[in-house]
C-alpha cells in the first residue's frame, strides 16, 4: 500500500514537472490590434445617411487634422500614445511644406475616443479649426512561433543563446482623408509592412515589441509615400472633373530672400574672381 | 552708410513694405520702398550679405548713378508685375527680387569682357530660379526660417534683368555699328 502511494506520488510529481517544462518552452502566440474607420464613423451599427450630392468646398490654404482611429481590441498591445504621435509627426513633416496647407494638427487619441461618428469628427474639427481630417486606421497581427532550432531550449542554456523563435508582424495602415463639412472622402492611401525577426526564448517579448513598433513605422513610411502619390493624383483629378470646389481663403505674403546655396555660389565665384586678378 | 540707412528703415516696416491693399488705396511709395525693408533680422542679414558680395566683387566698375537708375527701374517693374499677375500676394518685402534683376542685368552686360565668371553667374542664377519656380509649382514652399520666400519676385527680377540686358546689348551693338560706319565714311 505504501509503495503504491509513493509510486503515485512520484508519477504525479514527474507529470507536473514535465507539463510545466512544456508550457515553459512552448511559446507560440498570435495577437492582434486593430482600429476600424467604418466602426468609428458609424458606431453601434449606425446606418449611413442617404448620400447627398454636396460638393466639397476647400478654401486654400487648408488646415488639416491628423489622427489615429482609436483601437477597439488588443488595447494592451496597442502602441502607446507617444509612439503614435511620433509616427504622425513623421507624416506631418512630409506634408508641412505644401503651399496649400496652412497647418497640420495632430489630434491626440484621447480626443478621438471621447466622441465617435461624423458628429465627433465635426466637434474636433471645430475645436481645432480644421477643414479636412486624415484618419489613420490600422490592423496589425503579431505572430510568434518556434523554429526547429527551438528544440535546443531543452538544454536550458539554449533558451538564452539559441534564436529559436520567429516574431512576425504584419501591419496594414489606411489613411482616409475627409472633408469635414461635406463629410465626403476625398482620397485614401494604404501602407503595408511585413517583418520577421528571430529571437532567443528569453528575448521573445522584447523582440516582439520591437517588431510591432518597426512594423508600424515601415507601414507608415509606405503609407506616406502612397499618400504623396494620391495627393498629386487628387490634384490632377479635381483640375479635370471639378468634383471639388477650390477657393482661396486669403492672400499670402512673404519676403524676397537670398538663400544660402546662392550666397555660397556667389561667394565661391567672388573668391575665384579675386584669385584670378 | 547705406547699410545703416537700410537698418533704420526696418523700424518702419509697416509703413514701407509692399502691401497690395495699401498700394491700391494710394500709398504708391510702397512700390519702391518694399524692396528696402525686411521681415526679420536673418532676412535682412542674408540679403545685405549677398548685396555686399555682389557689389564688391562684381559691380565695383559700374557707376553708382547707373546702379541707382537700374534699381529704380527694376523695383518698379517687379512691384507692378506682382500687383498685376499675383493678386493673392498681400504683402512682400526684401531686396532679393531686385538683387536678382541687377545681378542678371549687369552680368549679361559684363559677360562680353570677362566671359567665364559672368556666364557662370548667369547660369547659376537661372538654374537656381528655375529650380525654385519648379519647386513652387509642384506645390512646395520655399522658406527662410519661418518666412515664406516669394520666389515669384526672383523669377520676375531674373526675366526683367535678362530682357533689359539684351536690349542694352542690342543698343550697344547698334551704336558700335553706327560708329564704325561713321569712321569708315570719314576714312573714305
Amino acid at each position: 500500500m505504501k509503495t503504491s502511494i509513493s509510486k503515485i506520488y512520484v508519477v504525479s510529481i514527474a507529470t507536473l514537472f514535465l507539463t510545466s517544462c512544456t508550457s515553459y518552452f512552448s511559446h507560440e502566440s498570435r495577437r492582434g490590434v486593430s482600429s476600424s474607420l467604418v466602426d468609428y464613423l458609424y458606431p453601434d451599427g449606425q446606418i449611413p445617411k442617404k448620400h447627398e450630392e454636396t460638393m466639397p468646398h476647400l478654401r486654400l490654404p487648408i488646415k488639416v487634422g491628423l489622427a489615429f482611429v482609436p483601437s477597439q481590441r488588443g488595447g494592451s498591445i496597442s502602441l502607446p500614445e507617444a509612439k503614435k504621435s511620433q509616427l504622425l509627426e513623421g507624416v506631418k513633416k512630409k506634408f508641412s511644406g505644401l503651399n496649400y496647407v496652412k497647418e497640420i494638427k495632430i489630434i491626440p487619441e484621447t480626443y478621438m475616443r471621447s466622441s465617435k461618428g461624423f458628429e465627433g469628427v465635426g466637434q474636433i474639427a471645430r475645436l481645432y479649426g480644421l477643414d479636412i481630417v486624415a484618419l489613420v486606421s490600422y490592423d496589425q497581427v503579431i505572430f510568434t512561433s518556434e523554429m526547429k532550432s527551438s528544440v535546443l531550449y531543452w538544454t536550458i542554456v539554449g533558451a538564452y543563446l539559441i534564436k529559436g523563435n520567429q516574431n512576425q508582424a504584419t501591419t496594414f495602415i489606411d489613411t482616409a482623408v475627409f472633408d469635414v463639412n461635406s463629410r465626403k472622402m476625398l482620397f485614401r492611401a494604404p501602407g503595408v509592412s511585413d517583418i520577421k525577426k528571430s529571437s532567443t526564448l528569453m528575448q521573445v517579448s522584447q523582440v516582439s515589441n520591437k517588431t510591432k513598433e518597426m512594423g508600424f513605422k515601415l507601414a507608415m513610411t509606405d503609407m506616406s509615400s502612397n499618400l504623396a502619390n494620391e495627393l498629386s493624383r487628387f490634384k490632377e483629378k479635381i483640375k479635370n472633373d471639378k468634383s471639388v470646389k477650390i477657393t482661396l481663403r486669403q492672400g499670402y505674403g512673404g519676403g524676397g530672400g537670398i538663400q544660402w546655396p546662392l550666397l555660397l555660389i556667389l561667394a565661391g565665384l567672388s573668391i575665384l574672381k579675386i584669385t584670378k586678378r | 552708410m547705406v547699410i545703416i540707412s537700410l537698418w533704420a528703415l526696418q523700424n518702419h516696416l509697416d509703413l514701407l513694405e509692399y502691401n497690395r491693399q495699401e498700394i491700391l488705396s494710394g500709398e504708391i511709395w510702397r512700390i519702391w520702398t518694399g524692396h528696402l525693408v525686411h521681415t526679420n533680422m536673418s532676412h535682412f542679414a542674408l540679403n545685405i550679405l549677398a548685396a555686399i558680395i555682389i557689389y564688391l566683387t562684381f559691380f565695383m566698375k559700374i557707376k553708382p548713378v547707373e546702379l541707382l537708375l537700374n534699381s529704380f527701374l527694376f523695383a518698379t517693374l517687379i512691384s507692378l508685375m506682382l500687383l498685376s499677375i499675383y493678386p493673392d500676394l498681400d504683402w512682400y518685402n526684401g531686396l532679393s527680387g531686385l538683387l536678382h534683376a541687377l545681378l542678371i542685368h549687369f552680368s549679361a552686360r559684363l559677360a562680353k569682357n570677362e566671359r567665364t565668371i559672368f556666364w557662370a553667374i548667369l547660369l547659376a542664377v537661372w538654374i537656381k530660379v528655375l529650380n525654385e519656380t519648379m519647386h513652387l509649382y509642384s506645390g512646395y514652399k520655399n522658406l527662410v526660417g519661418d518666412m515664406l520666400v516669394i520666389s515669384e519676385a526672383h523669377l520676375i527680377g531674373t526675366i526683367f534683368g535678362t530682357i533689359t540686358a539684351l536690349i542694352c546689348m542690342a543698343g550697344y551693338q547698334e551704336k558700335s555699328k553706327q560708329k564704325t560706319q561713321i569712321n569708315e565714311s570719314k576714312i573714305n
